[in-house]
């Protein structure tokens, strides 16, 4: 066939490069397979990204007696742990985390501080400065063995090493005892993921208690004991276990704990156990403490303890709330077959936020989760308003949002309460369960977390404001300075947020629905969820299920968006038109004549056109030259043309006399990551077409492609990422012809100058946006 | 050492040093974008930061409960605070006042956006960004400048002073 280049558009780029003339020079790797950088498969761990037929993890079992000091602020307790070694390895000392030593005087991440910036320095602040009095230090006042001989053991900052009489046989079974007490940090003051709180108006303490206990560090076949110190960035990664824990306060406290209340005769009124009977089988949250009640709890004193008995089973963690502020709803739910009890515990300071949208969160999460993975396992899910912003523990999450103390709220605080109850529930899922190490890869819960809590978002209401899972959100980080990939440990994460929460939450929502679609996606995530439930996985084991279950080759995707700071920035640097030669005489001649007296039309021809000509008044001059036209079609050429086509089948005639169009689109990658080309065309006639070219479009050349789009139509523009689902950085090389792209800034002056105050319905929806968000709800 | 010692505020108002928003935010980020308008002489700034960050800071300079989405201050409250922390500087050294555009919030987000005359250009200008290095010591304000198709990115850590602005706008 005879192509011929037709120049219908500009030529915007100075030189376009043939797909193959680049990759001598620069080195295509963009495809380069995982497995030189990945563990390799063994026993434990599969290379399909399964558990392997000898995948081990020690268990942890706990018998705890706790008590809270109301009085004091302080916690003191006493455990026996029943720890087994599944390993295949003889373990020497076990290693546990005393987590709470974050909080000590001279803890490393105290002295590893660095200067504050000295102007307007709150007075709290001047005074930690000058002389810090507060020491949450734990102190280990005895450990011993199951025969309560003492066992020798050191501490290093937040881990503790017990040294074994004789070594723990694989197979075998440690008994130990430990009893510590330590105070509790003013969360306000000192900050964390667990501590108490004032409230000076009632005089009353409300506690959010986590990591107080000395906890078995993990032990498994990646890393031996995780032992890295606790900085606060890096959470935790534990031994799945057995728990029974009493936990004895003031008897005007109410207590809410991971797992499931043994004894709720000895420390619940009639009314209380009644009202949780009616909840179990009810359709709205009922109130199990009302806000009345809690609010003349609130002056009560205590006359003596109570001590609230809580097993937990297969948990890796336990943490616990208790206040006598507490207003506390419950509702049961049906999780595929599961009946789950989802809880609320605040005081009134939450509402009416909270007896409004937290426990209805709850229960959403743990549909839209319990879909996308596995059925919520557990018997309850419990969210409390305390002091700490948010943080996640089995059955059991701390959640900060709060109204004004006028019960307004924002938007921004409402929408900040359900995302957060939200993503606190969704980590039951990851890290809970799935037991990823979190204090050494934070995006493996954070990021899967994310991920889902943008789908439980987006099923929660229409244009709900998520903060991450969009691409478009990601753009400004992904084509920021100072970032590390992802696959960098928790303690060294720049732009924490951005790089463990966002942009593993937005790479895995254009993997499900970019690159691999929704179905293929889901099976694959799914899988993954299952695989790990109650065990501990690796990146590799992520990376490698992925692709094993949906039979796609991710690895260049996983080598861009989680071992590179790339970013998505593809260029259209031209597009080439080309159209078929029809050999037709009558047809190629005229356009060639068409073409010619278009380039006749100049500036001095235009001028010279009513200028007298000398042979039109002295026609003697005149020739054969004067009246010929290489462009007039001689009979000659027809018959040719009509031999030509005597040769041709009549498909091929066909093909000759289709009027296609061949645009070939030249594509550049300026940032880096390849990705999927999606291509809108619009044609002339005001239709328009989308083309979605896979991701292996560079795998010969990393650098520049050309897409080659055949159509009846003639293009008008063509435009790169149409609906902004690949995160490119930059949207003006999107488009061809060339567009300017606003910038928010510009979007924003523009929208405020067209506001006019007179505009009723504008005024009328602020108006209602004010009553609706602005006031307190009947 | 007596020249090196500076006088610092100590406000009444109590605030924690480290606010803490566990798992949901343990980190203290701002973004920057600004454009210079070659055609209206001006650098256009829009400024992506943290609500929370935002309300804590500006309730920490007024010393009470501010609320960004009602206070009918809130505007001015934002302008001080950010012509005291946020500087772009002429070839002078003479720092140029921002104007106020306007603001947008979403869920935890506030977008600041503000205007300044540049009828000189930024040639030999200088920038300086101490949004929150009060509040956080991990606070990181990342900004990007763009002029006539040229990017500069610059990151602002606590300690860091003015930077030198290494673009110019063609002619």
């Amino acid at each position: 066939m005879f192509v011929r280049r037709c120049f219908i558009f500009a030529l915007i780029a100075l030189f376009s490069i043939g797909a193959f003339a680049q990759s001598k020079s620069k080195p295509s790797d963009k495809f380069r397979q995982l497995e030189e950088d990945l563990p390799t498969p063994n026993e434990y761990r599969t290379a399909s990204g399964a558990p392997g037929r000898g995948y081990w993890q020690n268990t942890a079992d706990y018998q705890i007696d706790v008590t809270l000091d109301d009085v004091n602020q302080r916690i003191s307790g006493r455990e026996t742990v029943t720890y087994k070694n599944n390993s295949p390895d003889a373990l020497e000392y076990l290693w546990l985390q005393l987590d709470n030593n974050i909080f000590a005087k001279d803890s490393l991440a105290q002295k590893t501080q660095t200067a504050p910036e000295f102007k307007n320095v709150p007075l709290t602040a001047v005074e930690q400065l000058v002389q810090r009095e507060f020491d949450g230090r734990v102190n280990i006042t005895e450990v011993t063995d199951a025969k309560n001989n003492r066992l020798r053991h050191t501490i290093n900052e937040t881990m503790m090493r017990i040294d074994l009489p004789t070594p723990l046989a694989p197979g075998g079974t440690f008994v130990f005892n430990v009893t510590w007490n330590y105070a509790i940090n003013n969360q306000r003051i000192y900050g964390g993921r667990t501590g108490y709180e004032y409230f000076p108006q009632d005089g009353n303490y409300l506690y959010e208690i986590a990591h107080w206990f000395p906890r078995m560090a993990a032990y498994y076949d990646v890393y031996g004991w995780q032992h890295k110190q606790f900085l606060g960035a890096g959470e935790f990664t534990l031994e799945f276990g057995n728990y029974t824990v009493r936990i004895t306060t003031p008897n005007d406290h109410i207590v809410s704990a991971t797992g499931v209340l043994q004894n709720p005769a000895q420390v619940l009124t009639a009314a209380q156990r009644q009202r949780l009977q009616q909840a179990a089988t009810a359709t709205q949250p009922i109130k199990i403490v009302t806000q009345e009640e809690a609010t003349a709890n609130e002056k009560s004193k205590p006359t003596g303890t109570k001590t609230w008995t809580f097993k937990a089973d297969n948990v890796r963690d336990f943490a616990f709330a208790s206040s006598r502020k507490f207003i506390w709803d419950a509702q049961g739910h049906n999780v595929g077959g599961n009946r789950v009890m989802a809880m609320s515990f605040y005081p009134k300071e939450g509402n009416p936020l909270w007896e409004k949208y937290s426990t209805a969160s709850i229960i959403h999460t743990l549909n839209i989760y319990s879909r996308y993975t596995f059925t919520y396992p557990y018997p309850v899910a419990q969210s409390v308003n305390g002091p700490v912003g948010g943080m996640e523990y089995p059955m059991i999450c701390f959640n900060g949002p709060r109204p004004e103390p006028d019960g307004t709220y924002s938007a921004g605080t409402k929408y900040g309460l359900i995302s957060v109850v939200i993503h606190e529930v969704g980590h039951n899922y990851f890290p809970m369960i799935v037991n990823s190490d979190e204090r050494q890869w934070t995006w493996m819960d954070e990021g899967l977390n994310s991920f889902l809590q943008f789908i439980a978002e987006s099923e929660w209401e229409r244009n709900y404001p998520s903060r991450r899972g969009e691409p478009q959100r990601i753009v400004d980080y992904m084509a920021s300075e100072e970032q590390v990939p992802i696959m960098t440990q928790s303690d060294s994460l720049l732009q924490f947020g951005a790089n463990a929460y966002g942009k593993p939450a937005t790479a895995l929502n254009i993997l499900r629905e970019t690159v691999m679609g929704r179905e293929l996606f889901d099976h694959a995530f799914k899988t993954f969820a299952q695989r790990w439930k109650f065990k501990r996985p690796a990146p590799a084991d992520f990376f490698r299920t992925m692709e094993d279950a949906s039979g796609t080759d991710l690895d260049w995707f996983w080598r861009g968006w989680f071992y590179t700071t790339d970013n998505v920035d593809i260029s259209i640097e031209n597009v080439r038109l080309y159209q078929v030669d029809t050999r037709n005489p009558d047809v190629e001649k005229g356009i060639q004549r068409q073409e010619s007296e278009s380039r006749r039309q100049t500036l001095s021809n235009q001028r010279y056109e009513s200028v007298p000509k000398l042979v039109d008044q002295n026609p003697s001059l005149r020739d054969f030259y004067n009246e010929y036209d290489p462009l007039n079609v001689t009979e000659s050429e027809r018959q040719a043309y009509q031999q030509f086509l005597a040769t041709l089948s009549e498909k091929e005639r066909q093909l000759l006399s289709g009027g296609y169009y061949f645009y070939v689109v030249d594509l550049k990658n300026v940032g880096g990551l390849v990705m999927p080309l999606i291509l809108r065309v619009e044609y002339t006639d005001g239709t328009g077409e989308e083309i979605r070219t896979p991701v292996e479009i560079w795998r010969f050349n990393n650098f520049n492609v050309s897409k080659l789009i055949v159509t009846k139509k003639e293009a008008r523009s063509i435009v790169l990422d149409p609906n902004f689902e690949t995160a490119d950085i930059n949207l003006e090389n999107n488009y061809f012809p060339r567009r300017p792209i606003k910038s928010r800034f510009q979007v924003f002056k523009q929208a405020q100058q067209q506001e006019r105050p007179t505009n009723p319905m504008r005024e009328a929806t602020r108006q209602k946006t004010q009553s609706e968000t602005g006031t307190r709800p009947q | 050492m007596r020249n090196l010692i500076a006088k610092f505020l100590i406000l009444p108002f109590a605030f924690c040093l480290l606010p803490t928003f566990a798992a949901a935010h343990t980190f203290h980020t701002s973004l920057t974008r600004m454009d210079y308008n070659a055609d209206e002489k001006t650098v256009e700034i829009t400024i992506q930061v943290f609500a929370h960050d935002l309300e804590t800071a500006i309730e920490k300079r007024a010393g009470k409960r501010v609320n960004l989405e009602k206070s009918p201050d809130a505007t001015k409250f934002i302008l001080d605070y950010l012509n005291e922390r946020f500087a772009l500087k002429n070839k002078n050294g003479e720092t140029q006042k921002l104007a106020w555009v306007g603001k947008e919030q979403s869920a935890d987000s506030i977008w600041i956006y503000a205007e300044t005359k540049a009828p000189e250009g930024l040639e030999n200008a200088s920038l300086e960004n101490r949004l929150f290095f009060e509040l956080h010591k991990d606070q990181v304000n990342l900004v990007t400048c763009r002029i006539s198709g040229n990017k500069q990115d610059f990151a602002f850590k606590p300690g860091d002073g003015a930077k030198k602005i290494a673009l110019s706008v063609k002619k």
